[in-house]
């Protein structure tokens, strides 16, 4: 059957679609939403296949569907009027039944008709197609969620494309993730991630393909810049202060509703001010593209009272942001897309932000004034777009944060992500099943004969020291043709003379097991490390069922059969990730690689069951415990904190 | 505890702190602006400075002189002793000009005849051993006589505290992943101890209420005002003054007037006089304070153990701070952390109209769980649940679907 990959992505995501068409997936199945005609061309040009889900069922099928729908939503709101739904918290909540009826029977019909229709059809494509993964552009609305269960039923992985760069509190829909894996824009986000309850082995940091775009176009600024003042009239040496709107959150009910309004007052009065001391500019006012807008009307008549003489646009934000001298923000989104741009930026301060975020750090560096404080604002702006010094101090700062909040921060986050997503589902048709999403991190079972180094997922490392013996070393050069390598002996680290931060990766055959003190050499690779470098690791497991069996039989069976006998260290599954943890990592990926003696064993892959040999039992194992129990040794990959 | 256990503790801890790397990390938090950190190198020896009394001083592990390096700057006679060099070299090197003598030595083992200097200071060593009387008794032994002894350690009253008042939700918390052992003592096992080497209390004052790096323990796991969100907050105290001022006034003036169960960590204040009758006393007002605290923080449960004026003074200054915005969302999250386990505080009691915006937003947490709560219920109702589910292992989902709707209507109501 061929290879198809589900997609649903929003339209700041949609290069993931031509990046996976261009490594080589060539079977597509979209929902409810059409893509762009160019990425449609190029899809076409190369071959794929691109199946509408919702077209998928005949009329027929989906007039029964709508019908059985709207009958189940007036079930379930007859049911509500006679056993009403009620809450702890009456006080807090404080809505009527009526009103509660009103949301949930908003279309209720409907939705479910939507759901049976999207999962029916994703089932009868995956009769008809070998349905690979499933992509998502988040994963928190009820479409991407429905398709992701039934895909998880199937052990399809799947893959959850943040948006944003994740800077603030998880609440409401957005502290629980479904997907197998969250592909997050930076360390940041995986922080808040990891702080939500996501297992920290389902997150990984690729950055913000939306984000792609302004990287791309900060070279071409001079021109963006005449372009946009051609086209709304502007003054060839007027500098352009753009301030981009907040939406309002409607995610929450723990929200200052004002913080839209306070921050566009904040900044009028604080550009009012900035410009009665003498500094001139032009005042840009974006609004926001989808939801949550300011409207004309309000920026108008605030512009008005303020007496501040504003353009109000909407469009292409990061066009606007590339022309202007200067951004200011309320949240630190815009801040990241100025600081993408080169341009310097401000955010103004409102309650809002230390509720639900994004919160920067002070020490991010990224000048803030409160909107309350309108001399500040002014000072801040007139100090951005006077002071050349001020202005190169405030992007070298950015420059520095920005690879901890957007990794790579180099336009190239749509093809890391797609080429993590392919890889990674590869690896999961060929047995390296992914795990269920839970506490126990992201790990994985794979066949006796499989290469650690086929396990590394994307990036791939640019600056790599590698302690192999000479047999993996062409290996190695193979896997990645481009990388710098510096090449070590298994227990001779000499790259560990590098400079501090010289590579991505230190990659580790077999040699941590022979050191006397690998603790202490994990912790000099994590100071060779750049921030977020990886260590991937092969570790001798002495949980294995045979290796066992043979100490119970008095044997330790040195050489082949058993123990290695260049081996100073042993490890169980605990130890080993004790060991990273204790060292100042943070496991991403666990590997159990299949002793192949233990097959005939015949062990089920779920469930609980005893695993027994002729002389040991192991009681009431569960499939983690059977996969230690099984694996001839691990592979570690972990990522130095 | 096991005597094998107890041994690997004591010599695992006392060895930690000789390699270079720990005196790195101690040198770091010195000069660590952050803002967490800026505020503990704030509190703790601001309360020392407050109670150390004499001229010659004794600093116990000293590590990289944070306690007492502030106290030879006000020409204060300082000895300081740490087993280890490394942490000496640091003091030694960061003292500058002020001189300060430095010595290697055990907490259980002091390099001095008795009764030899007017104080004795310690910070964040005892709550790392289990033999924390044998420590003190050492202690003891190299106070004059009406010395005083200043050192801080981890309240278990407060764990106590934060479990029978959150109960089940506090047992399901998962453990803590800090992972290494720490001492936490009540003071009712202080006080016989207290007796027994004859040290008399003159005070044991909490800290630790606004940051989990401050004190470790519990009150603030699970609520707003835990985790790398709230020490990004946390961080802009190093540039506002009002916001910095506040959470140091919280800490000193009203954490430190509460029973010792009110926060993770206190700072214990005591005089090397026997006085049996005055612990006594101390404890068992301490017994009452907590007893009334019991039923909230307000007017009525504090003003009759701290007094009218200690009262007036902190409305008038919290409501002060609470004009500043940030302050006003600081006090917020605190106020939500004292409401996630069930400890009710007056705030109309502490500030007055100051305190209107601040309960809106805790109305709005609370609906926040509220609406989320709901929407869990009519997913998993057993006769609703199954006609929201396309398949039976695929749930609704419809979270998306209502929440904004339900959020609407709800803040509708507050406009």
């Amino acid at each position: 059957m061929t290879p198809l990959y589900v997609v649903y992505l929003r339209p700041q995501h949609d290069e993931i679609l031509r990046e996976l068409a261009d490594l080589g997936v060539r079977a597509f199945a979209t929902f409810f939403r059409t893509y762009p005609p160019e990425i449609m061309a190029h899809l076409e040009k190369l071959g794929a296949e691109v199946i509408a889900l919702e077209n998928v069922c005949t009329e027929e099928e989906k007039r029964a569907m709508l019908a059985e729908g709207t009958a189940r939503a007036e079930r379930v709101l007859a049911l509500m009027a006679t056993a009403p739904i009620t809450v702890d918290d009456r006080e807090a909540f404080g809505l009527s039944q009526a009103e509660i009826a009103d949301v949930v029977g908003a279309n209720l019909g409907q939705r479910l008709y939507e759901s049976t229709l999207l999962v029916g059809a994703f089932e009868l494509t995956a009769q008809r197609y070998d349905v690979s993964a499933v992509v998502v552009s988040e994963d928190y609305s009820r479409y991407p969620r429905n398709i992701l269960q039934a895909a998880r039923a199937r052990k399809i992985p799947s893959y959850h494309v943040a948006h944003g760069a994740h800077l603030g509190r998880s609440y409401g829909l957005f502290r629980q993730s479904f997907a197998d894996f969250m592909l997050v824009a930076g360390v940041r986000a995986a922080e808040t991630e990891a702080q939500s309850g996501t297992a920290p082995g389902r997150i990984v940091a690729l950055g913000a393909p939306q984000w792609d775009p302004y990287v791309a176009i900060a070279g071409q600024r001079e021109k963006i810049r005449a372009e946009v003042r051609t086209k709304c009239g502007l003054a060839a040496d007027e500098p352009i202060v753009l301030f981009a709107t907040t939406t309002f959150e409607s995610s929450t009910p723990l929200t200052d509703e004002l913080g839209k309004e306070k921050t566009l007052r904040g900044f009028l009065a604080g550009a009012k001010a900035a410009q009665a001391g003498g500094t001139h500019f032009t005042a840009i006012i974006k609004d926001r593209m989808y939801s949550g807008k300011a409207g004309r009307e309000l920026v108008d008549a605030l512009s008005a009272e303020y007496g501040v003489h504003a353009l109000y646009v909407e469009g292409r934000p990061e066009y606007l942001v590339a022309a202007a001298d200067l951004v200011v923000g309320s949240d630190s989104n815009m801040s990241i897309e100025a600081l993408l741009c080169g341009v310097p930026t401000l955010n103004i301060w409102s309650q809002n932000v230390w509720i639900n975020g994004p919160y920067f750090g002070r020490h991010d560096g990224i000048p803030h004034a409160r909107y309350d404080d309108p001399q500040a604002v002014g000072d801040q702006i007139a100090h951005l777009l006077t002071d050349e010094a001020y202005r190169a101090a405030v992007l070298a700062n950015g420059a520095a944060i920005l690879p901890s909040v957007v990794l790579g921060a180099d336009g190239g986050a749509a093809r890391r992500c797609a080429t993590f997503i392919v890889q990674n589902a590869a690896a999961a048709s060929r047995g390296m099943g992914v795990a269920p999403s839970g506490a126990q991190g992201n790990w994985h079972v794979v066949d006796a004969d499989a290469s650690a180094l086929d396990m590394l997922v994307p990036p791939a490392p640019a600056r790599l020291l590698a302690l192999v013996e000479n047999t993996e070393r062409e290996r190695l050069r193979a896997r990645f043709p481009s990388a710098d390598l510096t090449l070590s002996t298994a227990t001779d680290a000499q790259g560990l003379d590098a400079h501090d931060g010289s590579f991505d990766l230190v990659f580790m055959g077999d040699s941590l097991a022979k050191m006397w003190d690998p603790w202490e050499f994990l912790v000099r690779a994590r100071a060779k490390l750049r921030p977020g470098g990886r260590v991937m690791a092969a570790l001798p497991n002495v949980r294995n069922i045979v290796l066992m069996h043979g100490i119970v039989d008095g044997d330790m069976q040195y050489g082949a059969d058993g123990a290695d006998i260049e081996h100073l260290r042993f490890f169980t599954r605990a130890d080993a990730i004790k060991m990273f943890e204790q060292t100042g990592y943070a496991l991403e990926n666990f590997f159990f690689v299949r002793d192949a003696r233990c097959a005939d064993l015949n062990l089920p892959s779920t469930g609980t069951c005893n695993v027994e040999t002729e002389k040991i039992i192991v009681k009431e194992t569960t499939p983690l415990t059977r996969a230690e129990l099984t694996a001839d040794h691990f592979v570690v990959v972990a990522r130095s904190l | 505890m096991d005597p094998h256990t107890r041994t690997a503790i004591i010599r695992g801890k006392t060895a930690a702190w000789t390699s270079a790397e720990a005196v790195a990390v101690y040198e770091r938090a010195m000069d660590d602006t952050s803002g967490s950190i800026l505020l503990k190198n704030a509190i703790e020896p601001l309360l020392i400075g407050h109670h150390v009394r004499g001229r010659q001083i004794l600093d116990v592990g000293i590590g990289t002189g944070r306690a007492s390096l502030p106290l030879a700057a006000r020409g204060l006679e300082v000895t300081g002793v740490d087993s280890s060099q490394g942490m000496l070299d640091a003091t030694r090197r960061r003292a500058g000009d002020h001189p300060i003598t430095l010595l290697p030595g055990d907490v259980t083992a002091l390099p001095f005849a008795d009764a030899s200097f007017d104080s004795v200071v310690s910070l964040n060593v005892t709550t790392h051993f289990p033999h924390w009387n044998d420590i003190l008794r050492e202690w003891a032994r190299v106070v004059r006589p009406g010395g005083r002894m200043v050192f801080d350690m981890l309240s278990a009253d407060h764990v106590d505290s934060v479990a029978r008042t959150a109960g089940a939700a506090f047992a399901a918390l998962p453990p803590d992943p800090g992972g290494a052992y720490q001492l936490q003592v009540r003071a009712s096992e202080l006080i016989p101890e207290f007796d027994r080497i004859g040290l008399r209390v003159v005070g044991i004052f909490p800290y630790g209420i606004v940051s989990r790096t401050i004190a470790s323990t519990s009150w603030l796991r699970g609520t707003l005002v835990e985790g790398m969100h709230w020490e990004r907050i946390l961080s802009w105290v190093a540039v506002d003054p009002v916001l910095f001022d506040m959470l140091v006034y919280i800490e000193e003036a009203l954490a430190g007037s509460l029973s010792t169960d009110a926060t993770g960590r206190f700072m214990v204040v005591v005089e090397k006089t026997r006085n049996v009758d005055s612990n006594a006393r101390w404890l068992a007002r301490n017994v009452d304070l907590a007893r009334s605290l019991a039923s909230g923080f307000s007017r009525a449960s504090i003003e009759p153990f701290v007094g009218e004026a200690n009262w007036v003074q902190w409305t008038a200054r919290l409501r002060e701070y609470v004009m500043h915005p940030p302050c006003e969302i600081a006090l917020f999250r605190l106020y939500d952390m004292a409401l996630a386990w069930h400890f009710p505080v007056d705030l109309d009691d502490l500030l007055g109209s100051g305190a209107q915006y601040i309960q809106n937003l805790a109305m709005r947490r609370r609906a926040e769980s509220a609406v989320w709560q709901f929407v869990e219920r009519l997913s998993s109702h057993p006769e609703i649940g199954p006609l929201l589910r396309v398949r039976p292992d695929i749930d609704p989902s419809l979270e998306w679907d209502l929440l904004p709707g339900l959020n609407e209507r709800i803040l509708g109501r507050w406009k």
